[in-house]
């Protein structure tokens, strides 16, 4: 996402900037009343160098590229660094002292020096406040170069969308709220893990490596280790996004604080490789595990929109699976 | 070296070098300025070595009581008109303790503050045209000391202060600096000037010192021998017109009647204020204007304009002027710099008395005998009788042969020197000349006048225009006769006049300083209200020769033709043969710029490539039909090509693509050897197919 149009923000005047406009006009007054050409000299010079000086900064910020490189994944309320290239097009003039931010209100990176036809890479660090999509138009860059007059300032269209994931909670807070032992029992199911399942006969095609060589002994006969699935635990988390409208900032913080702990519970228990559902109004994400359904979820949760009111009540796809039922009534909002 | 630390050196470099022009101004004197030198170097010499302590306040304190006493003794200076010297010393002596106490970023601010405030007094004291130089340099560390403030206030508020990040500003100063004096100079010319002051206060001029004038109402016998030892420019001049004939650059500074024993002095005077007349011009004598002269008079010479012998007009932005019976006008109000005029000129070589002025007062017995008995018998004896013209020939004659000119009597005290110039010393400078004739006619009853001012110039190539210097001061006599009026007459030896320096490489050296001078004083000292008058006027000429072709020009040509007469009349008139070297020393500036240029372009020349050289040579090879070589062909396929096509270029060529491939897919750059050998393989590849081709 490379260079777009470029936005003039304008001209500030500094305080240096404030200063040397009223010595210019206190030069003006003895030149003016004596007729000193030489005083006159010096006026034009001052006059000149305000000109000199807001084209210098002009150019200063044109003919450059930002191209961002954003992460993978952007929680709510949590800073993440956003990578940035800014090249400098020009041919003959380098660029000095820029000031890049994402948004006028988040943290700054300066670049002392951009030699032309190079680039520059840092990070820029921006929080976003709240899910969903995080939509970056611009980005702003400013100067005072060259003489500290004036601050001028450029803004590149960037055009970054960024789904910002819910704000996970605390793991150690989440613990602590009650969650009646969802999850917690094995599923007890044959499969791949360290326990053992069952003991049966070896039949054509078993594994080898599985047989149980001491009831083998034992018995006379090849006794083959059934095991039990390693990871047997299993949740769904239900999300009734039917809360109708949002119609105060209490509902609506009520909703978000429901949404972050649909994704908190689903981070805590996908880390703990549970297999993990999740079920909304809108959306069913199927039972998963690992990163990739990790990113699923809470993409979904990222974008699940408040309803209207349902008068059935949201399960789960699979009634013998144990579920996190999260709803506003609960809250008693 | 840390930021702060470059600031500091910045900041001692310029407190340095803000006071220089103001002793040479005689504004400040050296002794306080070589106190403040001193202190700037020590001060520069602690931050150069390390992080100097800051002084305390108490310390500072402390100085600035030790000053006030003189202060107030500066102070008192005050009363006496002389304002800027006691507030330059204050500003010098806060300036140095300032320094020494810098701290805080806004102490480094007010120190820049304190250092503007004498720079702007250096200019505004300042006329010689290094000023501009100095002015440069001043821009030039100004423009790098707050470039350095902005980088240093940006990397602090973003917590890098204490980070040594090296930030090259060269291409910014060079073009910086290009840029604002490019603007500046239009600037310069716009600024509105005011036709009088509007606050209280003389203002005027560019400031500087008057030199004395050296035609005064009273004059002794050494001040023109003095005058002549000074080659300081007194006028310009520059002819609009071809001169009359007979035109000998002789100018009247002063008229004197009075012989007091030891020197001449003016007398009773009369005048009368002139007017213009229905010409729009002041009229000096009779007759009638046939060439034009201007004059550009520098602030030194006379009491009234200096103006030619045959002047018989005048043409000067004054409201009024006046005339006395010498012949020589008087402005109202004299001020301190340039005046610029123009003057009328006669075909007759004698000054005409203008009909308005009542006749010259009698000598009386006093006067008859001034000049002692002795000088009354020489008198009689020499001048004999005759005509008064005839006498006044004989009296010129006998003092060009039998009398000396020399230089050597400079100084000397005698009660009765013109006694002593012709019965003793027989040798003498122009004036012990002009006084003897004025005495030896008055003694047999012809009335004459001593007449001081300049004679002669020398042709400036540069300019196309006369320099007159105090070296062509001179002294000569008039007298009047009946029939023709005060009549020139100079007794002075040939070898006494004054005469123009030879033709050499030094007087053009002096001559181009002298166009630079010139230059500086007509276009900005002394530019004001009526040049932008002129430059309005002449942009309006321009635009609407643009638009309704020459007939306006005719319309707006000035009154008398002059630009049509002046280009008729180069050609007429006289210059010396002043060769190619003025042509030479005016085109070595832009053959300098040339020769930096190209140098400058040779020394950044991109380095010859490897994808520069294979560019080269496919772009020689796509004109070969036989190759059928398009865009997508690679570099092994295009040397396989060759190979079977162009076998006597594959050597070469073959060398030249795997050294580009080297280069671009091998992840390092070529060697010096290397990219001599890629020139050599490039000039054998296109030489052999080029032959191969001659041979086809």
């Amino acid at each position: 996402m490379a260079l777009r149009k470029t936005v003039p923000e304008g001209i500030r005047i500094t305080k240096v900037g404030l200063w040397f406009i009223i010595l210019t006009v206190l030069v003006a007054v003895p030149a003016a009343n004596t007729g000193n050409n030489a005083l006159y000299l010096v006026e034009a010079t001052m006059l000149s160098l305000l000109v000199v000086s807001g084209v210098i900064s002009r150019q200063n910020l044109r003919r450059l590229e930002i191209e961002f490189d954003p992460p993978l994944e952007v929680y709510a309320n949590e800073p993440f660094d956003i990578g940035f290239e800014l090249r400098n097009r020009g041919r003959l003039w380098p660029r000095w002292l820029l000031v890049l931010a994402g948004t006028e209100q988040t943290k700054s990176v300066l670049v002392p020096f951009l030699p032309r036809r190079s680039a520059f890479a840092g990070n820029l660090e921006l929080t976003a406040t709240r899910r969903g999509v995080l939509r970056l138009e611009h980005a702003h860059l400013a100067s005072i170069f060259p003489l500290g007059l004036f601050r001028k300032g450029m803004r590149y269209r960037v055009d970054l969308d960024l789904l910002v994931y819910p704000e996970i909670r605390s793991s150690v807070e989440f613990r602590q709220r009650s969650l009646g032992g969802v999850g917690e029992e094995p599923a007890r199911r044959i499969g791949v893990g360290p326990e053992l399942h069952s003991l049966r006969a070896f039949r054509l095609g078993d594994d080898r490596r599985g047989i149980h060589w001491k009831q083998t002994a034992r018995t006379g006969e090849l006794v083959y280790m059934e095991r039990e699935a390693e990871t047997g635990e299993r949740l769904s988390i239900v999300l009734d996004n039917a809360v109708g409208e949002l119609d105060s900032d209490s509902r609506k913080e009520a909703f978000e604080l429901l949404v972050s702990e649909a994704a908190t519970a689903a981070h805590y228990y996908l880390e703990r490789d549970y297999e993990v559902e999740l079920v909304t109004r809108n959306e069913v994400v199927g039972f998963g595990r690992g990163r990739g359904h990790r990113r699923r979820v809470l993409e979904a949760l990222a974008l699940v929109p408040a309803v209207a009111l349902r008068p059935y009540p949201l399960t789960g796809s699979d009634p013998a699976t144990p579920a996190l039922t999260l709803d506003m009534k609960e809250r008693g909002a | 070296m840390s930021f702060d630390r470059r600031k500091r050196v910045l900041l001692g470099v310029l407190a340095l070098l803000a006071p220089i022009p103001l002793p040479f101004n005689e504004i400040v004197g050296w002794p306080s300025i070589l106190v403040f030198s001193l202190a700037v170097a020590l001060f520069l010499r602690r931050s150069l070595v390390g992080q100097p302590r800051p002084l305390p306040s108490w310390a500072m304190n402390l100085l600035a009581l030790v000053y006030v006493p003189f202060m107030l003794l500066d102070f008192s200076l005050f009363w006496q008109g002389r304002v800027l010297r006691p507030l330059l010393h204050l500003a010098l002596f806060t300036l140095a303790v300032k320094l020494f106490g810098l701290k805080r970023e806004k102490d480094k601010w007010h120190v820049f503050l304190l250092t503007f405030f004498v720079f702007l007094a250096a200019m505004g004291t300042s006329v010689h045209p290094t000023v501009v130089l100095y002015m440069l340099t001043f821009l030039v560390l100004s423009l790098l000391l707050m470039a350095r403030f902005a980088a240093f206030h940006m990397l602090s508020s973003q917590g890098l202060a204490g980070v040594q990040t090296e930030i090259p500003l060269s291409r910014f100063l060079v073009i910086g600096t290009l840029l604002t004096l490019v603007i500046a100079v239009p600037l310069f010319a716009l600024l509105p000037r005011l036709g009088r002051p509007y606050l209280v206060g003389p203002g005027g001029g560019a400031g500087g010192t008057m030199q004395r004038p050296q035609f005064l109402e009273q004059i002794g016998m050494d001040v023109i021998g003095r005058t002549r030892s000074s080659r300081a420019v007194a006028m310009r001049l520059e002819y609009e017109t071809p001169s009359p004939r007979g035109h000998e650059m002789r100018f009247r500074a002063a008229v004197y009647n009075e012989f007091r024993g030891d020197g001449w002095a003016r007398g009773k005077v009369r005048t009368q204020r002139l007017a213009r007349q229905l010409d729009g011009f002041f009229h000096v004598a009779e007759g009638q204007s046939r060439a034009w002269l201007e004059i550009w008079l520098e602030p030194v010479a006379s009491v009234g304009l200096v103006l030619p012998v045959e002047a018989v007009t005048v043409d000067i932005a004054t409201p009024t002027m006046h005339l006395d019976d010498g012949g020589l006008t008087h402005l109202q109000i004299r001020r301190p710099d340039t005046v610029r005029y123009r003057v009328g000129l006669s075909p007759s070589a004698e000054l005409q008395l203008s009909s308005g002025l009542p006749p010259p007062l009698p000598l009386d017995e006093a006067g008859r005998m001034n000049g002692g008995e002795r000088i009354a018998a020489l008198a009689a004896e020499v001048a004999g009788t005759g005509e008064p013209v005839e006498m006044a020939g004989r009296i010129q004659g006998f003092l060009m042969r039998e009398y000396t000119y020399s230089l050597d009597l400079m100084g000397i005290r005698s009660d009765s020197p013109v006694e002593d110039f012709l019965f003793d010393w027989r040798r003498g400078h122009c004036e012990y000349f002009a006084s003897s004739m004025v005495l030896m006619l008055r003694a047999v009853g012809v009335p004459a006048r001593l007449v001081t001012g300049y004679l002669g110039g020398e042709y400036n190539p540069f300019e196309d225009y006369y320099v007159v210097r105090q070296s062509n001061a001179h002294a000569w006599v008039e007298v009047l006769l009946p029939d023709r009026g005060w009549t020139t007459f100079d007794p002075t030896p040939p070898s006494g006049l004054p005469v123009s320096a030879k033709l050499g490489w030094s007087l053009l050296a002096s001559q181009a300083y002298d166009y630079l001078l010139f230059r500086w004083d007509r276009y900005v000292l002394t530019f004001g209200f009526y040049d932008q008058l002129g430059i309005a006027r002449r942009l309006a000429v321009f635009w609407s020769r643009l638009w309704e072709g020459g007939d306006r020009e005719k319309e707006q040509a000035p009154r008398h033709d002059v630009v049509a007469a002046e280009e008729e009349s180069k050609s007429h008139r006289q210059r010396p043969d002043s060769s190619w070297r003025p042509d030479a020393v005016q085109m070595l500036p832009l053959a300098l710029v040339v020769v930096l240029g190209a140098w400058w372009t040779w020394r950044h020349r991109p380095a010859f490539t490897g994808t520069r050289a294979y560019r080269q040579l496919r772009t020689r090879l796509e004109k070969d039909p036989r190759l059928a070589l398009t865009s997508s062909v690679p570099p092994l396929e295009l040397a396989a090509r060759i190979a079977r096509q162009r076998p006597v270029a594959f050597a070469s060529a073959d060398r030249l693509i795997e050294l580009y491939l080297q280069e671009s897919f091998g992840g390092r750059e070529l060697s010096d050897e290397e990219r001599l050998e890629l020139k050599q393989v490039l000039r054998e590849a296109l030489r052999s197919l080029t032959r191969r081709e001659a041979d086809r």
